[in-house]
């Protein structure tokens, strides 16, 4: 119980709080904010999600083994942890486009778009290595990557709302598409500044 | 005569394309998350505009030479892995600028290795009609165009919200640290992308008007 609690408050976290868009701007290109069709939304958050959340448990025992070796400090590498889990991303995104193109080709279809775009966004790479500087236990990691991916899905489909009401205002011209968009998603992010709880400097 | 002009003057442009035309923060909206997030002070902007340019270069050449041997949907696997070497292998030259400046860039020293400008470029060069040299090129200006933003919005960012410039204090009459916070940072990109849009449109709008006069 004490297991469930721990995971859904850090996924809730993870997916409003600390939701990687809206608070570090993670995952925010032109291409992925652009996306028109819900279902495409749902799909690659989908794909995003599964890869984040398996990286990040395949990238956790390998972590703490590289902590517990002192294996950075002793070859002098600085980001063996970020080489070790964008290495674990890599073979979920093999496995994953592998596996689906073998045994399930009707998933593979509509993932086989989106899957190297999902798997190589910086929501991915990054939420997982927010959760190992945080020092968050194995189902902490977990659960702030499952959070990460449905906050990061939330966020692209708050975006897609936002974007279709604004087409339908009368919007200077040097700030329609990328300029609009853009100032929508800082409102949304101070929302969620104030949302935390803190204040503006004065 | 007019169709000429416009080749020659495309031809020219195709250097710069990358830096002013087709910048990648403010008119591709590529690697926003570190626009949105570095760019608080100048010290940082520079410091992964380094980075970035040291990553990217010898990525899309290597695009460029071996993307044609590799199955497409593998070849983000090879192109990303390397950008990570390279990148953990240029961190020591940012460190002369300042010794914490890479602890204060966090995890966005890592993410280097997965930005959209990457990808978006060894997309386009791993065709095999595309020649080197101009994945060279393209490379270099996208990494100016890249630097060029990152320490135009950190200007304004650092000077405002920190009182200095280069860690230098600016005597000003205010301060407003909110600019500091990542929706500044948001805001910050749209104003600026409109901004170049809007000079963008008034340079056509000049030049079109300049080749066809009014008739008196």
């Amino acid at each position: 119980m004490n297991v469930l609690s721990e995971f859904l408050i850090i996924a809730l976290s993870a997916a409003v709080l600390q939701n990687a868009v809206f608070t570090r701007g993670l995952g925010s290109s032109r291409d992925t904010l652009m996306m028109g069709a819900p279902r495409r939304i749902f799909a690659f958050g989908a794909a995003l999600t599964f890869i984040t959340v398996v990286s990040a448990a395949l990238a956790w025992p390998l972590n703490r083994l590289l902590r517990e070796q002192q294996l950075s400090t002793r070859l002098g590498i600085r980001y063996l942890t970020s080489i070790s889990t964008l290495a674990c991303v890599c073979a979920v995104f093999t496995l994953l486009y592998l596996v689906t193109r073998a045994w399930f080709p009707r998933i593979h279809y509509p993932l086989r778009r989106d899957a190297a775009n999902a798997a190589f966004s910086c929501a991915v790479l990054g939420t997982i290595l927010i959760a190992f500087s945080g020092g968050y236990g194995f189902v902490k990691t977990v659960g702030f990557a499952f959070g990460s991916g449905i906050g990061y899905t939330a966020a692209l489909l708050l975006v897609r709302e936002g974007r279709r009401r604004i087409a339908l205002s009368d919007v200077p011209r040097a700030f329609r598409g990328l300029p609009i968009m853009l100032l929508y998603i800082g409102i949304l992010s101070l929302a969620i500044y104030g949302l935390i709880g803190h204040q503006l400097p004065t | 005569m007019k169709l000429e002009k416009l080749k020659r003057a495309r031809r020219r442009g195709r250097w710069f394309d990358g830096i002013f035309g087709r910048n990648p923060v403010l008119c591709c909206g590529l690697a926003l998350p570190f626009a949105v997030m570095v760019t608080t002070s100048l010290r940082s902007s520079v410091s992964i505009s380094i980075l970035l340019a040291c990553s990217l270069i010898p990525t899309v050449l290597l695009a460029s030479l071996v993307g044609r041997f590799l199955p497409r949907w593998f070849s983000p696997v090879v192109y990303t892995l390397f950008a990570m070497v390279v990148v953990v292998a240029c961190v020591p030259l940012i460190l002369p600028i300042s010794p914490e400046v890479a602890d204060s860039l966090g995890i966005y020293v890592p993410i280097l290795s997965v930005n959209t400008i990457l990808l978006t470029l060894c997309a386009r060069y791993e065709r095999p009609a595309d020649r080197p040299v101009m994945a060279l090129v393209d490379a270099a200006a996208y990494s100016l165009g890249f630097a060029l933003a990152m320490c135009l919005i950190a200007f304004f960012r650092e000077l405002l919200g920190a009182g200095s410039l280069w860690g230098v204090p600016v005597p000003l009459p205010f301060k407003a640290e909110g600019v500091q916070i990542a929706f500044a940072g948001f805001i910050a990109v749209a104003l600026l992308s409109a901004l170049v849009r809007f000079l963008r449109r008034a340079a056509l709008v000049f030049s079109y008007r300049r080749h066809n006069p009014k008739p008196e």
